[in-house]
């Protein structure tokens, strides 16, 4: 209220209509108090003129010796005494009233002419100079007096009533005049405090500047709003395009926390080093556009990201980073090189295994036959005999090679994981326990979409491989999971494990750490697992073991739970 | 001298009504701010209220002159009746607080699902609550010529712009300008109980009368029950004291304000006993038309005091506070109990409160004409009013709070009660209808026919 337009309407219209009827009232008493005085005034003076008077015809008597003097002075005295009011100085200077010699204090407030406030007295005196007295007659008039009062009450009253009448009806305008300059300052007020539901009721109704102001405000918060609308829809739709993009980015500024979309987060979350890395590529703050791949560990995996940094403008000092975790297709770009490299090898084996299967059968039916016809020592014979061994060995080795490069046809069909699993065990059992090796396996009950024999062989290839890692015993954990679509089967061991460019390896046709290994195993497996359109991880740390993760197609049915066995 | 006086003390209480009923003028948008403060009046502010309205004309002006003329017995019949219905309000507080109404008949629209219930206690309302007004503007009438010397018929309008304006502001102007109309209510009787006797301080105690001075015989049980059923009821039915519940700003609060109420009351109450028979200890003799201007001639001629001008503005003060709270319950009434729920279109609460200001003009203006000339025996007839308030609104609000009775009952309850009620007037003689009030067999036949199943049962307490 205080810096309110009602006021500053209020206080000026009050002024102008309250004034009227201060003025109107204070004229009118002071037209009253001055009739008033006048009419004392004058009553008094008539009443100082007839003594005058009196006394003026009482000397001529004195004078003609109709009258003693004595009885002159008597009669004067008389008439002062019995005239209200009235005092009589006499001659000497002493002033007498009711024959009563007034003290000089007495005599002091008398002539005084002092009065308080809204009062007002004065002394009207009269000389007798045949008698050489003065007389006094003091008059006191007061705003106060009833009479006054009495004779301007209905004044006062009307000026009292118009004056309330129109002190409310002043505030009553002045109230409707502010109404809609509040309304409208109290509708902005809302609307800068962001309430979408502010409402006006002004406007339609009135046709003047304030209906014209409040349509305009109206209008123009309505046009506001929309394009608020429209610009939060858009940002809302930018928000959810960077929010589901699989990419990171990082909208950087000098001195500020940079701006991230979600990706980005969840990715600096779960890498610490990435992020390390980032910050470290930011401090940088190349001027060039910056591309590099970044590798780091998480859980003890590789994850690979491809960055990029570009300052936003020559001179500012905004700058984006975009980064993409690329494992995945780094693995896949690894899958397809492997398998090229897989598919060339098995061509080229198989071209030399045919090159040199014809000439090696040659060599077998002659040692054959020389054997036969020829005498030959009993070491001599042991010695042939030993070719031909060798001879059947490569032989049998080219048949390998040559079914590795065949193509196979795969017949998937609705497989229990674990009876393969278990049939595997029960044929490596044996070997387990000459080895010392334990297995563990823990049974689910997934069932896959796979060719029941390849899964067998892959199960087969896996695990002596894990028995082989193992030359001091150990453990051999057989674990299955199942997602939406797939069921991998984990099999781990606790052997000597693999340096990283050993495992990059492991699938290469021929590649073999023991002297004794074709080095096919594990490129029979790869290849098998890949035409049953399945998928296969090797995380191995050297002296702690290997793990290998077959992925197959989940088949219909089939159910989950948990349990576990083991064997020797 | 004391015309000045008066003057002074009148052109003050106008500066701070002025002042003080403007502060709901920017709160009245809303309909819920307009006629119950936004339901969130203090525990200060509903009390202050509740008193203010509780003390009329009738009470200020009227019970020490029928003190004064009928002794210590008027009391019974008068303000011991208005505090055993304060003890219905009581009752009823927790469970009216708990409708969120914005009106008394409302309440019987949303219990009862009625239109017509709410349509017919609305004209009730407006027919009672208008003539109650005309006595409040006759009180101030008498008051304000007394104090000024000015005649009756400018006084009348003195208050007629008072009411208007506080009214304007709606209740937020009515609570706060009655928390200063209660205070000059309670220091005014206060001081007058006080200034009355020091002024009588040398009239032995044992010489003062106490019995009536026209009548010897005692207080009858009749006089008391009528007066039960009459004020005692019609103050437990009263819609002015009912919207005070609502607009409390929690249940609590609502019943903290009729305990403390309560207190209050009675103090003034007591205060006036001791001005009724302290004026008569002063000047038993005294003979005048009516009993309302005994305390206003005691002031004057038999006081010597400059506080008089306090004394005769708590009577001013009395009829300001009741006046416009009936006003705002009449003209809301007028609007949202009658015209809206007869209209088919709905109409936006600007426009309500807008209509309802044009009706607190109308029925003001109305108010005021009446008053110029109040029919005769107008103040008597304020009795009816108060019975028909209690056989048409007893039952149905009291039986709606606490027993299940439907719809049909409660209309045949009130208009059967106030059929019966027109009947008994012009059946029981007017000289009997003092003892034998009206009231008594109509509100019988309010409570027979509410109750009534015809046979079936399902009326049960709750």
């Amino acid at each position: 209220m205080r810096h309110s337009i009602e006021r500053k309407i209020l206080v000026p219209f009050l002024i102008i209509v309250l004034l009227p009827s201060l003025v109107t009232g204070a004229v009118s008493l002071w037209s009253s108090y001055q009739s008033e005085k006048e009419l004392k005034v004058t009553t008094v003076e008539e009443k100082l003129d007839s003594v005058h008077r009196y006394a003026t015809l009482l000397r001529n008597r004195v004078d003609e010796g109709e009258i003693a003097e004595q009885d002159a002075r008597s009669m004067m005295r008389e008439l002062i005494q019995d005239t209200e009011g009235l005092y009589a100085q006499n001659d000497v200077g002493v002033i007498y009233k009711n024959d009563r010699m007034l003290l000089p204090n007495q005599v002091a407030s008398l002539l005084s002419e002092e009065a308080g406030f809204l009062e007002e007295r004065l002394v009207l005196s009269e000389a007798l100079p045949e008698w050489g007295w003065t007389l006094y007659h003091p008059v006191e008039l007061s705003f106060y007096s009833g009479s006054l009062l009495n004779i301007q009450k209905y004044t006062l009253l009307v000026a009292i009533f118009t004056g309330v009448i129109a002190v409310q009806f002043t505030i009553l305008f002045s109230h409707h005049l502010s109404k809609p300059i509040k309304d409208l300052a109290s509708f902005c007020k809302r609307i800068a405090k962001g309430e979408a539901k502010a409402e006006l009721r002004i406007g339609s109704r009135r046709k003047d500047e304030i209906g014209v102001l409040a349509t305009s405000l109206q209008e123009m918060v309505h046009n506001l709003d929309e394009q608020k609308q429209q610009i939060d829809r858009i940002k809302q739709q930018n928000e959810r395009i960077l929010n589901s993009v699989h990419v990171g980015i990082l909208l950087i500024r000098k001195h500020t926390e940079p701006l991230s979309n979600v990706a980005a987060e969840e990715m600096l979350k779960r890498d610490q080093t990435l992020q390390r890395k980032l910050e470290a590529l930011i401090e940088r703050r190349s001027r060039h556009r910056t591309e590099e791949i970044m590798m780091t560990h998480v859980d003890h995996e590789k994850v690979y990201y491809a960055v990029s940094y570009q300052r936003m403008g020559a001179d500012s000092d905004l700058a984006i980073m975009t980064f993409e975790d690329i494992t995945q297709r780094r693995k896949l770009e690894q899958r397809v090189e492997r398998m090229s490299r897989l598919a060339s090898l098995g061509e080229m084996a198989s071209g030399i295994a045919h090159e040199i299967r014809n000439p090696l059968a040659g060599i077998k039916s002659t040692t054959e036959l020389l054997l036969r016809r020829l005498k030959l020592s009993e070491q001599e014979v042991k010695l042939t005999e030993n070719m031909l061994i060798d001879i059947e060995r490569v032989n049998k080795t080219i048949t390998t090679t040559l079914d590795f490069s065949r193509p196979v046809e795969s017949k998937p069909v609705n497989v229990k994981v674990d009876e393969s699993i278990q049939s595997v065990l029960l044929l490596l059992r044996t070997m387990a326990k000459e080895k010392q090796v334990t297995f563990k396996h823990c049974v689910h009950q997934f069932d896959v979409w796979v060719d029941r024999d390849q899964l067998r062989q892959i199960l087969l290839n896996v695990v002596m491989n894990g028995l082989n890692a193992m030359p001091d015993g150990g453990e051999l954990t057989m674990n299955s999971r199942a997602t939406d679509h797939d069921v991998i089967l984990t099999i781990s061991d606790t052997g000597i494990g693999m340096d990283e460019d050993t495992v990059e390896r492991i699938f290469d046709p021929f590649f073999t750490t023991r002297a004794e290994g074709t080095g096919l195993g594990l490129s029979i497996v790869h290849q098998l697992v890949v035409q049953n359109k399945g998928d296969i991880e090797v995380v191995s740390t050297s002296g702690r073991g290997t793990t290998f993760e077959i992925s197959f197609q989940r088949a219909e049915g089939g159910s989950s739970y948990g349990g576990e066995s083991r064997n020797h | 001298m004391d015309e000045l006086l008066y003057l002074g003390v009148f052109l003050l209480y106008t500066i701070a009504i002025l002042i003080l009923g403007k502060h709901g003028f920017d709160k009245t948008d809303d309909l819920s701010e307009y006629f119950l403060a936004g339901r969130g009046l203090g525990l200060f502010s509903s009390v202050t209220s509740f008193c203010a309205t509780w003390f009329s004309a009738a009470s200020i002006l009227g019970l020490p002159g029928l003190i004064y003329d009928g002794g210590v017995s008027v009391i019974w019949t008068t303000a011991v009746a208005w505090v055993l219905g304060m003890a219905g309000l009581f009752v009823i507080s927790s469970k009216l607080y708990a409708y969120d109404v914005m009106t008394v008949p409302e309440f019987f629209r949303v219990r009862y699902d009625s239109k017509v219930l709410q349509v017919w206690i609305g004209v009730v309302l407006v027919f009672s609550y208008l003539l109650y007004v005309v006595i409040q503007i006759r009180g101030f009438g008498i008051v304000i010529s007394q104090m000024l010397g000015v005649p009756y018929s400018v006084s009348v309008c003195l208050i007629y712009i008072f009411v208007l304006y506080t009214t304007f502001g709606g209740l937020h102007s009515v609570a706060r300008t009655d928390a200063f109309h209660f205070f000059l209510i309670l220091i005014g009787t206060m001081l007058g109980a006080f200034l009355i006797v020091e002024a009588s301080g040398e009239i032995p105690l044992e010489a003062i009368q106490t019995e009536s001075r026209s009548s010897s015989e005692g207080l009858s049980i009749w006089l008391f029950i009528s007066a039960f059923f009459t004020l005692g009821l019609g103050v437990a039915a009263n819609p002015q004291y009912a919207v005070r519940i609502l607009s409390a700003k929690s249940r609590r609060t609502a019943r903290n304000m009729m305990l403390f109420s309560l207190v209050f009351i009675v103090i003034i109450y007591v205060s006036i006993l001791i001005i009724g028979l302290g004026s008569r200890a002063l000047d038993g003799g005294l003979v005048f038309l009516t009993t309302d201007e005994v305390y206003p001639y005691v002031i004057t001629y038999l006081l010597d005091t400059p506080w008089k001008g306090v004394l005769l503005i708590s009577i001013v003060a009395a009829c300001v506070s009741t006046a416009n709270s009936q006003l705002l319950l009449m003209a809301g009434s007028s609007i949202y109990d009658i015209s809206l729920p007869l209209r088919k279109t709905k109409l936006p609460n600007d426009r309500v409160v807008t209509w309802t200001r044009w009706m607190v003009f109308l029925f003001a203006t109305s108010s005021l004409v009446i008053a110029f000339t109040p029919p005769e025996g107008i103040v008597p007839f304020s009795g009816h009013i108060w019975g028909m308030i209690t056989v048409s609104l007893f039952f149905p609000l009291y039986g709606g709070l606490f027993t299940k009775v439907p719809k049909p009952n409660a209309l045949r309850s009130t208009f059967g009660g106030v059929a019966a009620y027109i009947v008994a007037f012009w059946l029981i003689p007017a000289t009997w209808q003092d003892v034998y009030h009206p009231v008594l067999p109509s509100l019988l036949i309010a409570g027979l026919l509410f109750f009534w199943t015809g046979g079936k049962r399902h009326a049960s307490f709750h």
